[in-house]
């Protein structure tokens, strides 16, 4: 970039910018204009400012985070349905599904989905939980989606809650991508 | 506060404030934009790169893109932005003499041309290098330097000449 400036004009400008320098540093100068200016612009933060600032840091983050921690909610909700079905009507899931009922297996089976639910849940109470339940329920409710797909044609109550499951995990994992991408680091603040 | 938040706003908040008020008509519309001048900051810090400037003059560019935004946001016809800020300190006194100034201080820069107005916030409020006004605006540092250069030559016959 060329510039074509009155070389006077320019001296007078390079000596006007170490003047306003000195000023803005807080050195006494005979320029009335420049005292004038720097005094003028010079006012100080409102003392509520930073309070504002971190309030309003405070909500966008919960309106951030809000989407991922409703889905792991509903997770939560969806697996320890699932674990508490599988302790008290087993065998009417085993019937609907023409499989052996064994119910050792499918309570210990119940005790798991509701530990999974519960890690699902976590993040829904507190925001830095959220990658345990992102850990826990993504895989999980994929698997489950996969693996309840061939119910459609035996079993439809079975089948809606494994789709249900697959689209809560994708769900979670998209949600919680999507807040993440703007976030500094991990969510860390208190409460939900 | 989250720690970078707060470090951000220690340092820099000051520079923040003066150079959003002097580009906006009410503190309270400085304070909406300060706000969120620091609330993009904290989303974008993986964008800042120290090579391309101090975090004064990135803070500054966040600024003057969001004060951008505010005044294409903002109604022709909302009245609230043609009314003065109301004495609201402790001191009404002294409010209302702060207040007072900075209507006198906007009746004098309403003499300067766009460009000035903002190479002399860029400078006296953001308290930016030449070279850093010249990033901003686009120009070289001797054309920021110049551009300063006359917009205060025109403020001091105004304020001279009374």
């Amino acid at each position: 970039m060329v510039d074509e400036f009155d070389p006077q004009e320019v001296a007078s400008a390079e000596r006007l910018d170490a003047d306003i320098s000195r000023s803005l540093s807080g050195a006494v100068g005979t320029d009335a204009a420049l005292t004038w200016i720097v005094a003028a612009v010079r006012s100080d933060p409102p003392a509520g400012l930073a309070a504002r600032i971190a309030a309003d840091h405070e909500k966008r983050e919960r309106a951030r985070w809000r989407p991922a921690q409703l889905v792991a909610a509903l997770f939560a909700v969806n697996l320890v349905s699932h674990g508490l079905g599988n302790m008290f009507v087993g065998e009417w899931v085993s019937r609907g599904l023409g499989e052996h009922y064994s119910p050792h297996a499918v309570r210990e089976g119940g005790f798991a989905l509701i530990a999974a639910g519960l890690a699902v849940g976590a993040g829904a109470l507190r925001r830095s939980w959220l990658p345990v339940s992102v850990g826990a329920g993504v895989p999980l409710g994929l698997a489950l989606g996969i693996y309840g797909l061939p119910e459609i044609t035996r079993f439809g109550q079975g089948a809606a809650l494994h789709i249900t499951q697959g689209a809560l995990g994708l769900a979670l994992g998209l949600v919680w991508w999507r807040a993440q991408r703007y976030s500094t680091g991990p969510p860390d603040e208190e409460g939900a | 506060m989250l720690p970078e938040l707060s470090a951000l706003y220690q340092e820099h908040a000051a520079a923040v404030w003066r150079y959003t008020r002097s580009r906006l008509p009410t503190d309270a519309d400085a304070e909406d934009v300060t706000s969120d001048v620091f609330a993009r900051a904290v989303r974008s810090t993986h964008t800042y790169d120290a090579a391309k400037g101090s975090p004064r003059a990135w803070l500054t560019g966040i600024a003057r893109n969001a004060i951008g935004d505010w005044w294409r946001r903002r109604k022709p016809e909302d009245p609230h932005h043609e009314l003065p800020d109301a004495p609201t300190a402790d001191d009404p006194l002294a409010e209302s003499l702060r207040i007072e100034r900075i209507g006198e201080v906007r009746d004098v820069l309403a003499l300067l041309s766009e460009r000035e107005r903002e190479a002399i916030s860029l400078r006296f409020a953001a308290e930016l290098t030449s070279t850093e006004i010249g990033e901003q605006l686009g120009i070289s540092p001797t054309a920021a330097r110049m551009l300063v250069h006359r917009a205060v030559t025109k403020l001091r016959g105004v304020l001279i000449d009374g």
